[in-house]
């Protein structure tokens, strides 16, 4: 990895500028991994003072955002959800081939009922359960496309993975998120019970 | 983009696959999103509602959920403890 050696002041102005700026969606995200607000004050002091201690690896002017994002995700995987009250961690290969197994059959019943009227009926609470009740690995595909903006190559950079495993992942991520929408509104009567 | 055929809704759709509709729904270069697809999403009913119905959830999920503010004091300690860290370097 190419680094560039700024000088005191440089690391300030990069810091302030181009790193804090991104402060609230960072927040949101640690928010959504953790599920806690002290876990995600913790996650995201981490992130930053790692990410100033290498800033010499950030490449001015580059995107900001998906570098931190990158460094977030990989605290929260590698030391954060070791030592916090999360699960223990589920294999991500292990989960990733189930999904993308033939074993794996979304609920195909569920996924044909919903419908574009039924999905404007659901409020916040019940969209943030439905998102919040997903294994962290779908979750996290979801909030990098459908609510941070990135791109494919931005979240395969992110996350470490190939853009073809970025697209069949977030295909499993909706296809899972939908199945839980569905199960939202039929438990609320939005919809009828099969 | 109004459907121009009925099919039944049951009937899974064969006429492009679900990655297809994802690019277009984000907006990606990943294929090439050429009239003729766009014509062929438009004529197929179950590919419209697939589209519609993605559309609606990336909606939702940008509209519904709830941003949550960062507490002041969270910044206020990452440069307190920026400033201890440089303070140990000098």
């Amino acid at each position: 990895m190419e680094t560039t050696t700024y000088t005191e002041a440089e690391k300030h102005k990069i810091f302030n500028e181009e790193l804090i700026p991104h402060l609230d969606s960072m927040y949101n995200f640690a928010f959504r991994l953790t599920l806690d607000e002290d876990d995600a004050n913790d996650l995201v002091q981490d992130t930053y003072l790692k990410a100033f201690r290498f800033i010499d690896s950030f490449e001015k002017g580059t995107n900001a955002k998906a570098w931190l994002f990158r460094i977030l995700k990989n605290s929260f995987i590698n030391d954060f959800r070791r030592k916090s009250k999360q699960p223990s961690k589920v294999d991500y290969q292990e989960v990733e081939t189930y999904y993308n197994s033939e074993e794996f059959e979304p609920e195909i019943e569920a996924t044909t009922d919903l419908r574009n009227e039924t999905v404007q009926e659901l409020i916040g609470d019940e969209v943030a359960n439905a998102i919040n009740s997903l294994d962290v690995d779908f979750r996290i595909a979801i909030i990098l496309c459908d609510i941070e903006g990135f791109t494919y190559e931005e979240m395969a950079k992110i996350l470490d993975i190939p853009i073809g495993t970025v697209r069949s992942r977030l295909h499993r991520a909706r296809g899972l998120l939908r199945e839980k929408l569905t199960d939202y509104a039929k438990k609320l009567g939005y919809l009828q019970k099969s | 983009m109004k459907p121009q055929e009925t099919t039944p809704k049951s009937q899974p759709c064969t006429c492009c696959c679900i990655e297809t509709l994802y690019t277009i729904l984000d907006s990606e270069n990943v294929v090439e999103i050429t009239p003729q697809l766009v014509s062929k999403i438009e004529k197929c009913l179950p590919c419209y509602e697939e589209h519609d119905l993605e559309k609606s959830i990336k909606e939702l999920l940008q509209s519904r959920l709830q941003k949550i503010s960062p507490p002041q004091v969270l910044l206020d300690t990452i440069r307190a403890k920026i400033e201890i860290i440089n303070r140990l370097a000098q």
